[in-house]
């Protein structure tokens, strides 16, 4: 359990792009060499050394640094559902319980980091 | 899924962190802030409503974000920068910590307000020059402030009017950084306590230089315990103290300089009084004593202004080690709530002073200043001890001052004037009146170390005072002093070390009670009659006892005194300004010099100095007496080679010594003495 975590969370290399994601799940990776942003009004301008790309701010759900272009737009395909039930193991891999969502695990552990799991997705967490 | 995103990062504050850190940094900058988040640190950076930006818990108004970019810029977490450039100050602001901060920006005035959810130090970084600006900071939780070429002068006083304004009880460090200079300017038009204001503690550390100008109160003012390490601190001026701390104030190492000050050179008080002194405490942990620790490091200060100290402790000052220099040129005055005369003095402390190690140099010029006053009890086991006054003897009832009273202070109330003394310790409290009057005492000197040399020149002038009890069992004390030279309200005993006691208008040594000579070397030197040089209170019964040790005596003994265990003799037929060689049977104890004599030969004469003309004549050639626990024998006119020199070079111990004549002695009588003086 421990090496699959650490495989899945040490990701090599540097945070070489930007995904931005729209309300339909929908990926723009663009690289972070150079890149500004800018909003004005509804828009973001966005601009890196390969060119300028705008996104109506309304339309954005959120943004994040990935490894690798496509990486979030696979783990978006299998994201952990929040609703589902979880197993919680302590980040030495030794198991803390098993919850019927995340909601009520993030209720019942106190502050720190932990892994969380659904047999299909891993990913660590900070409850703070 | 949105709802997940908005559940796992808003509403439960759970944040999905990736192992590995990596190098990119996104910069949020907004105004003259910037916000550095470590790529490593993102996670998911929700979008809200097309209007906000939210990243690591920190969320922004997408029309307040002037530009977002992302570069290498390398980020510490708990970090925050404040660069001053002119009218302006620039600020970063570690992406770990940006939700916990609230940032407000005048020009060059910064208010940082942490909440109360931070959970680890911050450090904050000042740096640059501003003509008017300042820092001002809050929170809960220690933090640090570094200092790195900071010279910051406030004028407006937007936020506070101290050039750095600390609001937060905790432990706060305050680092000069290594090699750098830092100076700060308050704004006179403030309210602030201090120009340094930390409400908590301060720990200073690093070896940087920090200047400090204090136009409204004091330079630096803790709310609680001041603590220094390596750093030096200059106070160039304040309106009060140069720095005033509660609780207690801990000197390790490094310099202090406290210079131009309007009130006391360095005060440390109770924090809560009312509640009474903690004690110590192991590691001085939750202390509450206003106590003032110096056990390394040099500090040195210059007051000048009226009734000032150099340093105040309302608790107890303990010196181990470390060069201590105070100053004090302020006369005295009329103090209308305790209607009294008040006076300056090197040192000052409501409760005990405690020296093992250092040194000391008070100096003090003002009319009726003290080199040192402590309340309750001296001790001295080690150190250097060097106090010299040169003031003169102090009156003011309340509506009448005089600066240079030369009157006599025998019949009128001590709260109307202050003498010029050397150190004084303990308290004398007289209850009753007239024939039912009882004394009691508390405190008092006890000396067994270190090397003490004190001086006074004024009248009234004693060199050492105890209040209470006065013991010496060992180190070397000189004294020349206007007035008594040694002198205890109550008994006085002496068993160890060496003592030179000169009185120029007095006694050598004096006690109002008995009078102990147990051993040690006693050179003592006293006015002419009715003066003595060694006085006991037989006025009251109480009587000079000499069991042991070795004596020399310019000046009758107390009349009765008890002599056993040796053998006094004595002759009015010596020589002033010339070395003398005192055997004990056939054993060299110490040669020693004699004081000047008057051209008539009939008292010694000492040097002219302020304050200092002289006795008046004695009807009769003034004795040398000398004691020892054999036979003593005496030399006049020998040479004195090696050896080490004691009492400011009036004696010679261990040395050896050649030609000379023998001096005929005659037994001295206990009932030769005259009655001493008061």
């Amino acid at each position: 359990m421990l090496l699959a975590l650490c495989a899945f969370g040490a990701q090599a290399g540097e945070y070489a792009y930007l995904v931005f994601v729209n309300q339909n799940n929908d990926t723009t990776a663009l690289s972070v060499s150079g890149m500004t942003m800018r909003a004005d009004g509804n828009s973001l301008t966005v601009t890196n050394a390969e060119g300028t790309v705008h996104f109506t701010l309304t339309d954005l759900q959120f943004m994040q640094f990935m490894t690798e272009e496509g990486q979030l737009a696979q783990r978006l395909d299998r994201v952990l559902d929040v609703n589902a039930p979880i197993d919680v193991y302590t980040v030495l891999g030794v198991m803390v319980g098993r919850y019927s969502s995340l909601t009520e695990a993030a209720t019942a552990l106190g502050k720190g980091s932990y892994v969380i799991s659904n047999g299909s997705v891993t990913q660590k967490i900070v409850l703070k | 899924m949105k709802n997940a995103v908005k559940i796992v990062f808003g509403l439960l504050s759970i944040v999905l962190c990736p192992l590995s850190t990596q190098a990119q940094t996104l910069n949020v900058q907004s105004g003259n802030v910037r916000y550095l988040f470590p790529a490593a640190q993102t996670s998911v950076m929700p979008y809200e409503n097309g209007t906000t930006l939210t990243v690591n818990g920190k969320t922004f108004t997408l029309s307040e974000v002037d530009s977002i970019f992302v570069d290498e810029t390398a980020v510490t977490d708990n970090s925050v920068t404040v660069h001053y450039d002119g009218a302006t100050a620039a600020i970063t602001v570690a992406g770990n910590i940006a939700q916990y901060l609230t940032i407000a920006q005048s020009g060059a005035h910064v208010s940082i307000v942490q909440n109360d959810a931070v959970a680890e130090e911050i450090t904050y970084t000042l740096s640059g020059s501003s003509s008017d600006g300042g820092f001002y900071t809050e929170g809960a939780y220690k933090a640090t402030v570094e200092l790195n070429n900071l010279t910051l002068t406030n004028v407006s006083a937007v936020y506070s009017g101290a050039a750095i304004h600390v609001q937060n009880s905790k432990r706060i460090k305050i680092k000069p950084l290594n090699g750098t200079v830092n100076t700060l300017v308050d704004a006179a038009n403030g309210k602030q306590k201090g120009c340094l204001y930390v409400k908590g503690h301060i720990e200073f550390a690093q070896k940087g230089t920090l200047n400090v100008t204090g136009n409204v109160k004091h330079g630096i003012k803790a709310g609680e315990y001041f603590a220094i390490k390596n750093s030096t601190v200059n106070i160039l001026g304040a309106v009060g103290d140069g720095i005033n701390c509660e609780q207690f104030f801990l000197m390790e190492s490094g310099t202090i300089a406290i210079n131009n000050v309007g009130d006391d050179g360095l005060q440390c008080d109770m924090e809560d009084p009312d509640a009474g002194s903690t004690g110590i405490t192991t590691d001085h942990e939750d202390e509450d004593t206003g106590n003032i620790y110096i056990s390394g490091g040099t500090l040195t200060m210059n007051v000048t202004a009226t009734a000032a100290k150099g340093i105040k402790a309302e608790g107890s000052v303990f010196i181990s080690g470390g060069t201590v220099t105070a100053t004090t040129s302020g006369g005295g005055m009329w103090d209308t709530e305790d209607l009294e005369t008040k006076a300056a003095a090197g040192i000052s402390s409501d409760a005990n002073i405690t020296i093992s190690g250092g040194t000391i140099t008070l100096t003090s010029t003002g009319s009726g200043a003290k080199g040192l006053k402590c309340d309750s009890l001296l001790t001295v086991t080690g150190g250097t001890l060097n106090v010299k006054t040169t003031g003169a003897l102090y009156y003011n009832n309340g509506t009448t001052e005089n600066s240079n009273y030369t009157g006599n202070t025998d019949n009128i109330s001590s709260n109307y004037y202050s003498s010029p003394k050397g150190i004084k310790a303990g308290i004398k409290t007289e209850s009753g009146s007239g024939w039912n009057v009882t004394y009691t005492y508390a405190g008092g000197i006890v000396i067994s170390g270190g090397v003490i040399n004190v001086s006074t020149a004024g009248r009234n002038g004693e060199g050492i005072e105890s209040k209470s009890t006065l013991v010496i069992s060992d180190g070397q004390v000189t004294v020349n002093a206007y007035d008594d030279a040694i002198n205890a309200a109550s008994d006085l005993t002496i068993s160890g070390g060496y003592v030179f006691a000169r009185a120029t208008n007095n006694d050598g040594i004096d006690a109002n009670g008995n009078v102990y000579i147990k051993g040690g070397l006693v050179y003592a030197i006293g006015a002419s009659s009715p003066e003595v040089a060694i006085d006991a209170n037989t006025e009251e019964q109480k009587k000079l006892y000499i069991t042991g040790g070795t004596i020399i005596a310019v000046g009758n003994l107390e009349s009765g005194a008890s002599i056993t265990g040796g053998t006094c003799k004595y002759t009015t037929s010596w020589d002033g300004s010339s070395w003398y060689a005192l055997y004990n049977g056939s054993a060299l104890v110490a040669a020693f010099k004699t004081p000047a004599k008057s051209s008539s030969g009939s008292y010694w004469a000492p040097a002219a100095g302020p304050g200092g003309g002289g006795p008046g004549g004695g009807g009769s050639s003034l004795k040398l007496v000398v004691y020892t626990s054999s036979t003593p024998t005496l030399y006049s006119g020998v040479t004195v080679s090696d050896g080490t020199d004691y009492f400011d070079g009036m004696a010679n111990i261990g040395g050896s010594v050649s030609g000379g004549s023998s001096v005929s002695l005659s037994n001295y009588t206990s009932s030769g003495g005259g009655p001493g003086g008061w």
